[in-house]
């Protein structure tokens, strides 16, 4: 979801809860999420405005030691792990979860956070 | 080409691996419970170390030999690996290989002790026991890269 608001597919911000669902129900790409067989397997999802290669990645239940070996593994590759932002979307909605009262509760509260976390990760880049 | 072989907690079946592929432990005839012990990394990786491979040496064709502890998050970390060298066009310059499939139960209890019961008077030579007696298929299984590695050369030669 957060990769789909990145590139464009979805708004950042909904105002009601009625537009939210009319979206979701729009055949766009990554809806129905992945299996636990495609756990850590990283995927291409596009490319932003400012040209950044988008993925996703689903971690599973622990993702300290995922992204740990990821990170570790970039040098090895000729690659610079500054390039990579690993984005955890938890995180976000965890924040939410525990300001629901301030920021509305229910799906467009937390679409809405993660659409904030994706702003504030675009205006970083 | 990088060769990493990859355990539970890069302290005991990869580190073996890696040096038979190296040549400083030999790959055929006797090795004794000393030698196996002397090993720079042998018994030596804490869970800190999960997740970053560690740099053993050059072969003799050049290829880079690492060592990496996935922890049990071995499928979900070698998939995510192998994706993110797939997806940078990579994929052909590295070598994942699981040395745990090689090792059996006296390694794996003797590495228990060792690390997470904190007791390596007990675990080490446990453990080492373990590996001599898994001795063969490691060097099986070394030798099965080592072809890997000289096919993919001459595959990339041509």
């Amino acid at each position: 979801m957060a990769a789909a608001i990145h590139l464009g597919y979805l708004p950042s911000r909904v105002e009601s809860a009625a537009e939210l669902r009319f979206f979701l129900r729009q055949e766009l790409p990554w809806r129905k999420g992945v299996t636990a067989g495609e756990f850590g397997v990283l995927c291409l999802a596009g490319w932003g405005r400012k040209g950044e290669a988008v993925y996703t990645l689903a971690t599973g239940k622990k993702p300290d030691l995922l992204l740990k070996t990821i990170t570790n593994l970039l040098p090895l590759l000729g690659e610079d792990p500054s390039n990579y932002h690993f984005i955890d979307c938890q995180l976000a909605l965890n924040r939410h979860r525990r300001q629901s009262t301030v920021v509305g509760a229910g799906l467009c509260g937390w679409y809405n956070a993660l659409g904030r976390m994706v702003r504030e990760v675009q205006r970083g880049l | 080409m990088k060769v990493i072989y990859h355990c539970y907690g890069r302290a005991h079946s990869s580190v073996v691996a890696a040096h038979l592929h190296l040549g400083t432990l030999p790959l055929a005839g006797p090795v004794s419970k000393e030698q196996i012990m002397a090993v720079p990394e042998f018994d030596r990786a804490e869970a800190a170390d999960f997740g970053a491979p560690y740099f053993v040496g050059q072969d003799e064709a050049g290829n880079e030999v690492y060592i990496l502890g996935l922890n049990g998050q071995t499928p979900l970390c070698v998939r995510a690996m192998l994706s993110l060298a797939g997806q940078l066009g990579l994929a052909d310059r590295i070598l994942l290989v699981n040395t745990l499939t090689a090792i059996g139960l006296t390694t794996r209890v003797g590495g228990f002790i060792s690390k997470k019961l904190r007791c390596p008077r007990l675990g080490k030579p446990l453990a080492t026991l373990g590996i001599i007696r898994s001795l063969p298929r490691l060097r099986q299984l070394v030798a099965v890269v080592k072809k890997e590695l000289a096919q993919k050369g001459q595959s990339g030669d041509a």
